[in-house]
């Protein structure tokens, strides 16, 4: 049996969630970190929800105070509260940077195409659930907050010109890219460090995998689970290995970031119809794709979706694995049976 | 957590009419609008046979699906065709973002094999995160 081939291995953290990179080519490692660790900083500066001095929280602060929320402290209304859907007379007009204005896009592209399923305008909804800062730092249990359903602003608010990279926003209206701008960034950089370094890459980015270049031998082997961990550590629940060859894999789950506000466990997956947690059907889904962001959203939209999820992903002719609350395992689209 | 049923429907209601309202005075992102269901499976290919059914039956791909291959080139490429990786990211690096790109361009975008089971121990793990 040959040896099975070195990979090069590191892993820290950025963007709020773990960052795993692996390659072909062991000796290219450093160089390989090195354009990582530069382009997640890029993004981070242009994307983050949680520093003051993103280009997306800039945005924020010329749009005003965030508008539609679903929950309130207890006994409190929410500042800029507007009724559900109603749009604001008022817009913001931004230039923006090449690197958010194609964050946004993809954004947007992922709401279009799952039909508002995954909406980035779920950032006051976010922020009004407790969720307003790094998950790190966010506190497991907080007083309660008063949840209300009640639809976010919805991503048609959002204008984008991608030529000229103008963004219109009305105000009160926050973005959140959180749904897709850590795949999206697996996607850019695994493309990039692989044309850069002539190796194959494998970027994880929390639960979003993306891969690019040659793979190793029989491909890279990725264990899907609820949490993301160490693939060293015994896997937190039902878990599967599978290996890709290319594109990307993507991990969605209610289990994952959860925190409590008074007797309510709140996660960080919100169904755009309600502003809420989405109900929880799927503990967790796993999907693989063309890329790393088409296969996250496909994961994030089932997870809301429920049941129906099944059809929709088995017409998309996606390899999809879903798990049931009761840890029951499903699979479409070519997904492989398990080995035992 | 309680979900009322009818509190959602009321509220999915509420989405619907103020999207409908929304349309009219808002600026749209400028490319095709509502996608159906059928034009995702060509947006977003995952599966070997799903793309070589769709080229099989040589069913046109809708025009919103163009606006997919701005991320779903570079790694389609790189995996289906290791030695244009750099190509491909070079491609993608000068990427900037656009309306549409011409009708079928998804279509030729080359599959990616689906994952396959194995045995042996993991390199990663995807998670929830």
């Amino acid at each position: 049996m040959p040896e099975p081939e070195a990979l090069g291995t590191a892993d820290w953290q950025a963007l709020g969630t773990q960052v795993w990179l692996l390659v072909t080519d062991p000796g290219r490692l450093a160089e390989a970190r090195r354009l990582l660790e530069a382009d997640l900083d890029a993004v981070d500066r242009a994307c983050s929800r949680f520093r003051p001095d993103s280009e997306l929280m800039r945005l924020g602060a010329a749009a005003g105070p965030a508008g539609p929320a679903s929950a309130s402290p207890a006994g409190e209304s929410p500042p800029g509260a507007t009724p559900a859907g109603e749009s604001t007379a008022q817009v913001s007009t931004t230039q923006l940077s090449p690197l958010l204005a194609e964050a946004i896009a993809v954004a947007l592209r992922a709401a279009r195409l799952t039909d508002g399923d995954v909406d980035p305008t779920v950032a006051g909804a976010m922020s009004a659930l407790g969720y307003d800062r790094d998950f790190a730092l966010l506190p497991d249990a907080g007083p309660p907050v008063r949840l209300t359903v009640r639809a976010v602003p919805g991503w048609r608010q959002v204008g984008l010109d991608e030529q000229s990279r103008v963004l219109t926003l009305p105000l009160g209206v926050n973005l959140d890219l959180g749904a897709t701008a850590k795949a999206w960034a697996a996607d850019r950089s695994a493309a990039r460090l692989a044309g850069a370094l002539g190796c194959g890459v494998l970027v994880g980015l929390g639960g979003d995998i993306a891969v690019a270049g040659p793979p190793p031998e029989g491909g890279w082997r990725i264990r899907v689970q609820d949490v993301t961990g160490r693939p060293e550590d015994p896997p937190p629940g039902p878990a599967a290995v599978v290996a890709i060859q290319g594109g990307g894999l993507a991990t969605s789950s209610t289990t994952a970031r959860r925190w409590r506000r008074g007797g309510d466990v709140l996660h960080h997956i919100l169904d755009p119809r309600t502003g809420l947690p989405a109900a929880v059907y799927w503990r967790t889904v796993s999907v693989a794709a063309a890329t790393c962001v088409d296969a996250n959203t496909a994961s994030t939209a089932a997870i809301i979706r429920g049941p129906q999820a099944l059809d929709w992903l088995s017409n998309l002719g996606l390899p999809a694995r879903l798990v049931d609350t009761a840890g029951n395992v499903r699979t479409v689209g070519g997904w492989p049976a398990e080995i035992r | 957590m309680n979900h009322r049923r009818a509190d959602v429907r009321a509220a999915v209601s509420q989405r619907r009419r103020s999207q409908g309202h929304l349309r009219a005075v808002t600026a749209t992102v400028g490319v095709a609008g509502v996608v159906t269901a059928g034009a995702v499976a060509a947006i977003l290919p995952g599966s070997a046979h799903a793309a070589a059914n769709s080229r099989a039956r040589g069913a046109p791909a809708p025009s919103a699906a163009a606006s997919s291959t701005a991320s779903a080139a570079p790694s389609a490429s790189a995996s289906a065709a290791p030695v244009s990786a750099a190509k491909a990211a070079r491609r993608h690096h000068h990427h900037h973002p656009r309306k549409a790109s011409p009708a079928g361009a998804a279509a030729t975008a080359p599959a990616v094999p689906a994952p396959v089971a194995t045995t042996a121990p993991p390199q990663s793990t995807s998670g929830g995160s």
